[in-house]
């Protein structure tokens, strides 16, 4: 749920469409070409975080970790995208499509990943969410 | 009229001082013990070809910052390059091992380490 999120803030700060230049999850099938390309991965997290009114056995917040990879045939073309997504992508106090994010906060800066099996430039970061479950719990 | 005399307060104050100043110590042992712990399973979890990486993995520290006791499950300048390749890129194959393998030990941990620590604390052994 929180990578559809991410895809539809990126969609709506014109960052790319899903599908075409957007990406989530590890088995998108990033297209041939020169990119830029960006894809939102979730690598795990910490445990949820309860509220005065919700109990520990009642989730209020999830809080994710997601690894964002910006990848272009240019490097300089792809490591200015990533700075563009990693500058967009440090927020708190938002609603998306309905549902409360407390915080998105990048963990690092870029950093250069290696190419990948096309040969093209890789530029990554990692974010950590806390974020409501859903707009019915938001 | 009531005339008290309180004795040993010099004695006191003296202690707890000292108990303010190596207390310290004694939480960062406490700390390295779990962080070698974590260092095992860092290491365990990381990807493994030649096994270097997983030779390299090591805990250091106890590192004092202010009042903030700090520690870290690091590689060595030989193969930190290849480490940061193997932790964060999500598009290899491993056939043993997997990426984010400091991070995930950690993150994992991180809710009972706290507790873990304390259990090492021996407050007797400043003296």
């Amino acid at each position: 749920m929180y990578l559809d999120d991410l895809i539809f803030r990126l969609t709506a700060l014109g960052h790319g469409a899903y599908g075409t230049d957007l990406f989530k999850g590890s088995k998108a099938v990033i297209p041939p070409g020169p990119g830029p390309f960006t894809s939102v991965i979730s690598t795990g997290g910490q445990s949820d975080e309860g509220t005065h009114n919700l109990s520990r056995f009642t989730i209020a917040y999830e809080r994710p970790f997601v690894q964002v990879v910006v990848r272009g045939e240019l490097p300089a073309v792809a490591e200015t995208k990533a700075y563009a997504v990693f500058a967009d992508l440090n927020f708190r106090d938002v609603y998306i499509n309905g549902t409360w994010w407390r915080s998105c906060v990048p963990k690092q800066t870029v950093f250069e990943l290696g190419v990948d099996d096309k040969q093209r430039m890789r530029f990554a970061f990692n974010l950590e969410i806390v974020k409501r479950l859903s707009p019915a719990t938001s | 009229m009531v005339n008290m005399n309180i004795g040993g307060i010099t004695k006191v104050t003296a202690q707890l001082l000292k108990l303010i100043e190596q207390a310290p110590d004694e939480f960062g042992r406490a700390l390295m013990i779990e962080t070698k712990v974590e260092a095992k399973e860092c290491a365990r979890r990381a990807p493994k070809d030649s096994g270097d990486l997983r030779d390299d993995i090591h805990a250091e520290g106890p590192e004092r910052v202010g009042r903030r006791i700090k520690s870290r499950v690091a590689t060595t300048e030989l193969t930190a390059a290849y480490a940061l390749i193997q932790h964060e890129d999500l598009e290899l194959f491993h056939t043993n091992g997997e990426a984010k393998f400091i991070e995930r030990t950690l993150t994992e941990s991180a809710p009972y380490m706290a507790e873990r620590i304390a259990a090492h604390i021996d407050l007797n052994k400043v003296k």
